[in-house]
Parts: C-alpha cells; sequence; structure tokens
C-alpha cells in the first residue's frame, strides 16, 4: 500500500512541468526527488539486499538522473528514471567481486537502530532477498520493477523486451512466489 | 507455456498496469496476487532523515546517464517506445547501437523468414497434392506449367520446393520485421493479418489468370483456396517464429563479462544477419541494374535534400508531406491489391 500510495503521489504532481522547469534550475527537481525516492531506493532494497547500499545507490540514480535531465522527455520521466535505475544496479552487479555473496548482503552493521529495529531490519532484509533469490533472473528484474510500479511497456522499454514477454516472465514469477510463500515460514525458517 | 496460461499472463498484466495507473482492477483474484507480491516483498521506509540527506549530494552532481539506446527508435526486440526517454552518451555509441539493433533485426527476419518459407513450401506441396487427387482422369497425363506430371511426388521434389520457397521467403521476413511496429500487439491479429496483407499485396504472383493449371488440374475454387492459404500459412508461421526470436534472442553485444549464450547469439547473429544483407544486394544489382541505379540516386538526393535544408524542416515535416510520402509507399501495394484481385477474378470467372 505504500507503494502504491508512492505511486499516486508521483501521478498527482505535474511531472512534466518540473521536468521542464529542471533543465533549467537543479531546484526544480526536488519535487520529482520528492516523489519517486522512496520507489527507488525501495527498488534498490530489493535488487541490493541492505540500507546501505540501497542509499548508496539511490544518491547515484539521483545524481545521474538530475545530471542528464535536459535529456528526458517530460512525459516520460518514470521509465526514464527507472532506466538510469537498472542500468546503475546491474553496473554495481558487475563490479562486485566474485566472492561478494548473497548472504553478504544480509549483514547489518550495528550503529544507530536498536537491538528491536535491527533485527526487524534484518528479518525483513533476510526475507525479501531470499524470496528474490528463489526467482530466475528475468522474473526477479520484471517483478522488481513492476514493484516499483511501472507498465509492462515501459518494463518491456527498459529491458529490451515485449510486453507480452513481460507479462510472462511476471506471471511466471508470481507463480513462484506463490508457492515460496505457500511453502511459508518452515522453508524460511530453516534459513535462519 | 500453455496457452491458457498466455491468457493468465495477459489478464495479470492488464490488471497491474491498470494497478500501477491508479486504477483498482475488478478481478478480486487478480487484486490478491498483486497485493500477495506487495506484502511479501514489502521493504521498510528509508530512515527519515536520509531523504534530506542525500538531497544536497544529489543537487550538487552532475553525473550523465549511461548510453542505452538511440533516441526514438525501437528497442532491439523490436518494440518501439512512444516517447523518447533513453539517451545516448556518444555519437560512436549511438551509431554502434544502431547498426547492432539493425543487424539484429535482420537476422531475426531473415531465420523468421525462411522458417516459413520451409512451412508455406510444404503447404505447397499439400496443395498440389490435392489438385492432383481431384484431377479429371483425361487430364492425368498432362504435364504442369513447371513441365512436371500429375501426381508424380518425389521427396527430392518436396524438399527443392520447400527450400525454394524458404529461400525467397527471408525477404518476406525481412519486410516483416520493417512493418510490424505498425501492428497491433496481439498475437493472433499480427499473425493473421501479415498473412492478409502478403495475400493481397503480393497475391498476384502466384493467382496468374493465365496459367491453366488451376483448371485442368481440380476444381479452380479450390487451387485459388488452397494456394491463397499460402500466404496466410506464411505470415502466420513467420510472425510468431519472429516475435519468439524478439523476445528471446538478447541484443547483440561483445562485452567480455556478458555471457555464453549472449555471445553464442551474438555471433549467430551476426554471421545469419550478414548473408541476406549481402545476397540480397547482389542479386539485385545482377538483375536489376536500371532499378537499383533509380533507387540510388532517389535516396542520394533526399538525404541531401535533408542535410543541407534545401527544403525547410517545418515543410519536409509537415503533414501534407508526410501523407504524400505515405501514399507513395502504399501506391506499390495498391498496385497489388489490383493484380491479385484481377488475377483470382480472372481464374474464377475461366
Amino acid at each position: 500500500m505504500a507503494d502504491r500510495q508512492a505511486n499516486n503521489q508521483a501521478i498527482a504532481i505535474d511531472e512534466p512541468l518540473w521536468v521542464v522547469r529542471a533543465r533549467h534550475d537543479r531546484d526544480a527537481f526536488a519535487p520529482l526527488y520528492l516523489a519517486y525516492f522512496d520507489r527507488v531506493h525501495a527498488y534498490c532494497y530489493r535488487r541490493l539486499g541492505n540500507r546501505e547500499e540501497a542509499a548508496d545507490a539511490t544518491s547515484t540514480i539521483f545524481s545521474r538522473a538530475i545530471g542528464a535531465i535536459h535529456t528526458c522527455n517530460e512525459t516520460s520521466f518514470r521509465p526514464w528514471l527507472f532506466a538510469i535505475a537498472h542500468n546503475v544496479l546491474t553496473d554495481l552487479y558487475r563490479s562486485r567481486h566474485p566472492e561478494h555473496r548473497l548472504d553478504e548482503a544480509f549483514e547489518v552493521p550495528g550503529r544507530e537502530p536498536s537491538p528491536e529495529e535491527a533485527a526487524l531490519a534484518q528479518e525483513t532484509e533476510h526475507t525479501v532477498s531470499t524470496l528474490l533469490a528463489q526467482l530466475a533472473p528475468d522474473q526477479r528484474t520484471v517483478l522488481e520493477l513492476r514493484l516499483a510500479g511501472l507498465t509492462s511497456k515501459e518494463i518491456g522499454a527498459i529491458l529490451n523486451k515485449h510486453p507480452n514477454a513481460v507479462d510472462q516472465a511476471q506471471y511466471r514469477a508470481m507463480q513462484r512466489l506463490r508457492s515460496l510463500v505457500a511453502a511459508g515460514q518452515p522453508f524460511l525458517e530453516g534459513l535462519r | 507455456m500453455r496457452q491458457d496460461d498466455h491468457a493468465r499472463a495477459d489478464r495479470l498484466g492488464r490488471a497491474w498496469d491498470a494497478y500501477v495507473t491508479g486504477n483498482e482492477p475488478h478481478d478480486p483474484e487478480l487484486l490478491d496476487t498483486i497485493h500477495l507480491a506487495l506484502d511479501a516483498l514489502k521493504v521498510p521506509p528509508p530512515p527519515a532523515t536520509l531523504k534530506a540527506s542525500l538531497w544536497e549530494t544529489v543537487r550538487q552532481s552532475s553525473q550523465p546517464a549511461q548510453v542505452v539506446a538511440f533516441p526514438g527508435t525501437k528497442s532491439p526486440n523490436g518494440f518501439t517506445p512512444r516517447d523518447r526517454y533513453m539517451t545516448v552518451a556518444s555519437a560512436s555509441s549511438r551509431r554502434g547501437s544502431a547498426i547492432f539493433s539493425l543487424w539484429r533485426a535482420v537476422a531475426i527476419g531473415a531465420v523468421g523468414g525462411f522458417v516459413a518459407g520451409f512451412g508455406a513450401g510444404i503447404w505447397t506441396r499439400l496443395a498440389m497434392r490435392v489438385s492432383g487427387l481431384l484431377t479429371v482422369d483425361r487430364n492425368r497425363h498432362l504435364l504442369t506449367e513447371a513441365d512436371a506430371r500429375v501426381g508424380e511426388f518425389t521427396l527430392g521434389g518436396t524438399m527443392f520446393l520447400a527450400f525454394f520457397v524458404a529461400a525467397i521467403g527471408t525477404l518476406g521476413g525481412l519486410l516483416y520485421v520493417a512493418i510490424r511496429r505498425w501492428f497491433p500487439e496481439s498475437r493472433t491479429v499480427r499473425a493473421i493479418g501479415y498473412g492478409a496483407i502478403l495475400l493481397a499485396v503480393f497475391g498476384f504472383i502466384l493467382m496468374d489468370e493465365n496459367n491453366s493449371d488451376y483448371h485442368l488440374f481440380g476444381p479452380a475454387w479450390l487451387n485459388v483456396f488452397t494456394f491463397s492459404l499460402t500466404y496466410l500459412v506464411y505470415g502466420a508461421i513467420a510472425s510468431l517464429t519472429i516475435e519468439w526470436l524478439e523476445s528471446h534472442v538478447p541484443a547483440i553485444t561483445f562485452r567480455r563479462d556478458s555471457g555464453w549464450w549472449t555471445r553464442f547469439s551474438s555471433l549467430a547473429m551476426a554471421v545469419v544477419g550478414s548473408i541476406p544483407l549481402i545476397l540480397i544486394p547482389l542479386a539485385i544489382v545482377g538483375t536489376r541494374p536500371l532499378a537499383v541505379a533509380i533507387a540510388v540516386v532517389s535516396v542520394l538526393i533526399a538525404a541531401i535534400v535533408a542535410r543541407t535544408g534545401v527544403v525547410p524542416r517545418n515543410v519536409l515535416e509537415s503533414p501534407a508531406v508526410h501523407r504524400a510520402g505515405w501514399a507513395a509507399a502504399c501506391l506499390p501495394a495498391l498496385i497489388g491489391v489490383y493484380l491479385t484481385t484481377q488475377g483470382i477474378v480472372g481464374i474464377l470467372t475461366g
């Protein structure tokens, strides 16, 4: 529901107007930044599996976006932004060392959060990352972009796929996700 | 995936599109599916201070976006984004992306057209068989226009016909790749529609009213029907094959960090795509040198006019010029439709 609310918030602002203004005034990018920050951060979080890397990636994505705003078609800001996000995260994956294993992303360094907050964050990271790791790469990517609020056409253009292929990958991802969730707690508990 | 799974996938896709654009899907089962994903993969919101703390960093940066695609063109899989939102970092990257996209499209079109042509060739052989079975006894000893005797079918003859049609079919595959952006997204409409267009525009090639075989061997109306279906069979196979290849074959890339399947398919497409790019121009130059000369001169004139601004850009991009361009492109098609209609009517009226 929070994703839906964020999506509706993004729809509510006059995106084309702010994109045009942002080409000449960086401060005019702020409404777009505020409208999409949560969704981009959530997208990065699902891909990367931990808060710190998600924050770094989010910063990189918006930095690139504001630097290239003059090339954005004002009527298509959302897919343009997530195309940048997809590329940033893809590059990030390629630059990782091979021995950087998925379970290392589960680690949450103890800093300010309370023990209860840290435990809750770690449990959430573990669950989300575990579920997504069980999907095929193309299914996972499609589902992550879907959860970021993109349509089939937009996802297809980002991934160079036909919308029908996007729908099929999404359907297979949901079938797999449903079976994982139905297998339920015993499956996830066994991984802890 | 089975056929009903495809239908469910389409329904879920449409429902989710409606959901992300603020409309609630009517189907409760689909809504439950969407909520399942949202709930299972829900992530905590970012820390309250993170948004503000990152803003200054973002505001002061100026990193450009990476190369993605050539603006305003189709993505490598043929799907045309209606909006240009992907940017290019450099002119050389833009040219490279465009060349690889074209190469991939040619390769997929050639393979799809070849497969469809082979299928259409087999179908044509079946149509001939039906005609042969229904030929009256007094005509059985006659030779066809192709100097073949009715009723004599050999594997060699069938394979020759199939491969001959397959070779010609590569052109049809390339044509489909060029025009598919204007087709609706429904696979069924594409499959049937393309075959219907081929029949309407190029049907006169087979529907020759001066070919007496239509009357000598089997009922004329049945021959017209079965040989017309050749175009529909070809169109359906070409459309389905090319769409499948478009969604399953990755874009051409020779990056060292790409997977083995990507590099293998890139190399295969580079080889396959080169064949029609070399053979077709050679064949055309060899058989129709005057037509080639006219085409080359026309393209050069158009390029010079566009580049030098001899004709103002607002005139070139005006609706009237666009309509004239479409009319010029459609004229050969209209001539084909006329000839096909004339051929079919001529055969049926004897």
